[in-house]
């Protein structure tokens, strides 16, 4: 199953995600709209994307009292049945990341849906700060940067230089 | 106070604008909103354009800009807050540096918010009687005690503005203890450093007794046709992603400018005596990115974004950490005063930034104070004993401090070079690198020959963004021929040609201003033309617009700028440039630039003429006003005195 990974490091905090998302959720712009939003903290000049993390035991299922978040047989994205949802925010409070909120107009709660598939925050990105990524991929490409970062010793001593990509 | 506005919506917006207007009367603590005029939009678009206008309205002829009478208007434009890329807004009043038309523009995100609170503009009036910050949320409007914030430097402002209110999320647009000390090229900062630094606002704002505009908007903007308007915006996507310079403005931002500029011999060095400066590579937009830059970041919404945030590691400045710096200021604390420390300039922009500084004004007195050091003019005890040689950086971040502060010899300069040049005298004049007042910028007029007219005619003193005529840059004479009817209009050293340049790329400019996007990518990348731009705002509007209708408006908010500066006593005798750029040609380091002068008076008249302005005094006449649909703005100045060629 793929999983929305962010990238602390490399988002410049413009928050074009937060346009993509409202604009293909809502048909309008507005950064309350989006289910992606960049928290920043300005005087250290962090800027994080945050958004569903996928949680295999979600607190915010686990929480809300009208059973209205299941989880998408086809992305594993969270979902909120909108007719269920009575927009008592208990799943904005449980969320640990900060990652659900309430729509701002009709009230109920609105959460990332990984779009079916093809999350147009990734799209349009242009720092690849936003991964869309299967977790053993990425697991398997960090594994590999760690074998990177601890090669060298090695190599070295192998008469392999400067290689290590 | 604490009171909730009625909304008020204009008419006649199918999308993008938020169609309203709130005022704040700050005399009589009251806030109200009206709806947004939909001829005036359509006929100035927005953010700068509608600015311009208002203060044309609004602020007669004579008002002191520091009184309660002049206005401080906060503009956003129609692309604000949508996907539109790399947003941008507006701040305007009466310039208390220059005298004539004040407008700073700034990018970040201040201006989307303003569009999701639902407000095109926000006009302050009056002034409070004490210090106070106003907060914007949605449709209500509270004033509060801003005692505990006055003195605060700008991040600290930002800080606990957010924590008072207890939302990370608020936009905050400040000023710091530089325009509270009256400091007239004072600032206002948004998102830290993002500066509407140019013509003083921030000491309009000062006046005003306001300390911070705060917004939070939890409202949305509309495309009237979306489909039609994401078709413009993958056309924008593209031309921005294939651009030929995407990869270096991500990488350097607009400092790579400093090696560009140098390599020409135009890069404005030891206070425009020369266009080279042999350290530029130790202080350059290279070096930066190579060792102390750790990440970009980007104004709302940008596909390019093209700040960085730099970290110093080591050194005396080890630990100093911010967003930018961009040319401007890179150049004016490195090239503009020879200083070769880098680490040391950035410690000088991130002071401006922190007391809330215009840093083009600030490199102008620190050069020009170096200069008048050498030649005499000023001695060692009037510049509080500081040895202000060149390129003495210590000395100069000492300068820096007492001018932010307006301390010492800081009182002398906080009007600016013209005002202090007038009080030291000695000939002193002469060196003072500015036109109607304000300071010029980091580029070599006698190297580029059109951006010398911009800054020569531009409408709010000596400025490179009113005009942003790259165009000569291209140095393809077939290309000038074409596009200009002349071939050396693309041809950077040459004059002729570059009144037409000038008045093109001036409506274009208006036209980013006022749809309040990025010059950077949709000028100088040239990735959204009048048609394209037509094309797309009639998508976002509603308005069934072309290219020729958007031009004449251009062209109005042009004129109507003009026609504010008349008003305050501007003509032709004000629209010069210092005596340097004009008698003393380049040296020969300059290389392919060596040897050239700005030829000044044959440009102006080529100016005019395109403008359809007399040459004489210029100043467009009745029948050009008219002919641009403004008869009420003639019949005003008639009625203020003054008699239309």
């Amino acid at each position: 199953m793929k999983r929305l990974y962010v990238s602390i490091e490399r988002c410049s905090g413009c928050r074009a995600c937060e346009m993509a998302c409202s604009v293909a959720h809502e048909g309008k712009f507005g950064t309350s709209l989006s289910r992606i939003r960049v928290a920043k903290l300005e005087t250290s000049g962090i800027d994080a994307p945050v958004v569903c993390r996928q949680c295999s035991n979600a607190p915010c299922a686990k929480v809300c009292p009208v059973g209205a978040i299941s989880v998408s047989q086809n992305t594993g994205a969270k979902t909120v049945d909108p007719v269920l949802c009575i927009g008592c925010g208990a799943c904005v409070e449980a969320c640990p990341f900060g990652a659900m909120s309430l729509h701002p107009e009709d009230g109920r709660a609105i959460v990332c849906d990984l779009c079916d598939g093809n999350p147009r925050c990734v799209e349009r990105c242009p720092l690849d700060a936003l991964r869309y990524e299967d977790a053993l991929s990425r697991a398997a490409n960090k594994g590999a940067a760690t074998a990177r970062a601890m090669s060298g010793p090695v190599l070295k001593k192998w008469g392999i230089g400067g290689e290590g990509r | 106070m604490k009171t909730r506005v009625p909304p008020a919506k204009g008419e006649g917006f199918g999308g993008g604008y938020a169609g309203s207007v709130l005022r704040i009367d700050l005399s009589d603590m009251k806030a109200w909103a009206a709806p947004l005029e939909a001829d005036y939009a359509r006929a100035y678009i927005g953010a700068r354009g509608l600015n311009m206008r208002r203060l044309l309205d609004e602020v007669p002829r004579g008002t002191e800009p520091l009184s309660p009478d002049n206005k401080l208007i906060f503009g956003a434009g129609p692309v604000n807050g949508t996907i539109v890329p790399g947003c941008r807004f507006n701040v305007s009043a009466k310039s208390p540096q220059t005298g004539i038309l004040g407008d700073s523009n700034a990018g970040g995100h201040f201006g989307a918010e303003l569009k999701y609170a639902g407000y095109d503009q926000v006009i302050l009036e009056g002034r409070a009687d004490r210090p106070v910050y106003i907060i914007i949320n949605d449709d209500e409007v509270e004033v509060r005690d801003a005692a505990h914030l006055w003195g605060k430097d700008v991040p600290a402002t930002h800080d606990l503005i957010r924590n008072e209110l207890r939302d990370p999320g608020v936009q905050v647009a400040c000023i710091g203890p530089a325009a509270e000390r009256g400091v007239l090229f004072s600032g206002i900062f948004s998102n830290i450093v993002r500066a509407n630094a140019r013509t003083g606002m921030g000491a309009v704002m000062a006046s005003k007794n306001v300390k911070a505009l705060v917004v939070r908007g939890t409202g949305s903007v509309r495309a009237h046709e979306l489909d039609r308007f994401m078709d413009g915006i993958a056309r924008l996507d593209r031309a921005i992603a294939s651009h030929v310079d995407y990869q270096s403005r991500l990488m350097f931002g607009t400092t790579r400018l400093v090696t560009g500029l140098n390599e020409l011999g135009m890069l404005c060095t030891k206070h425009f005596r020369t266009g080279y400066f042999e350290a530029a590579r130790r202080v350059s937009g290279e070096r930066l990115h190579e060792e102390f830059n750790v990440k970009n970041k980007g104004c709302f919404a940008c596909t390019i974004p093209c700040s960085r945030y730099h970290v110093v590691r080591e050194g005396p400045f080890a630990g100093l950490h911010s967003e930018g710096p961009e040319f401007e200021s890179l150049a004016g604390f490195t090239s503009r005063c020879c200083n070769d420390d880098l680490p040391l300039a950035l410690k000088a922009v991130d002071m401006c930034n922190r007391y809330g500084v215009d840093t083009i004004t600030v490199s102008e007195l620190v050069s020009f104070c170096m200069e008048c050091y050498e030649l005499g003019i000023l001695s060692r005890s009037e510049l509080d004993g500081l040895d202000l040689t060149w390129g003495n950086g210590p000395a100069m971040l000492e300068l820096i401090e007492k001018i932010c502060m307006k301390e010492g010899v800081g009182e002398l300069l906080s009007g600016g070079v013209r005002k202090a040049a007038e009080q030291i005298g000695r000939g002193a004049e002469k060196y003072a690198m500015q036109i109607k007042g304000l300071e010029i910028f980091q580029g070599e007029a006698r190297g580029i020959k059109a951006y010398g007219l911009g800054l020569v005619v531009a409408s709010r003193g000596a400025d490179h963004l009113r005009a942003e005529p790259f165009f000569e840059l291209l140095n393809d004479p077939e290309l000038g021929k074409q596009r200009f009817g002349v071939p050396e209009s693309a041809m950077r050293l040459e004059w002729k040609g570059k009144g037409k340049v000038v008045k093109f790329f001036e409506e274009w400019c208006a036209l980013a201003d006022s749809i309040a996007m990025c010059k950077n990518t949709m000028i100088c990348m040239e990735t959204l033309p009048f048609k394209e731009s037509a094309e797309l705002l009639s998508a976002l509007v509603g308005w069934d617009i072309d290219e020729r209708e958007l031009q004449t408006s251009c062209e109005r908010i042009i004129n109507v700028e003009r026609a504010f500066n008349m008003r305050e006593g501007m003509s032709r005798k004000d629209d010069t440039i210092p005596e340097r750029f004009r008698e003393e040609p380049l040296p020969a380091e300059c290389r392919t630039s060596a040897g050239s002068v700005f030829e000044l008076e044959p440009m102006l008249d080529e100016y005019y003429e395109a403008r359809g302005w007399d040459s004489a005094t210029g100043w467009p006449g009745r029948e050009k006003f008219e002919s641009l649909g403004l008869r009420d703005v003639a019949d005003s100045l008639e009625k203020d005195g003054i008699r239309l060629p």
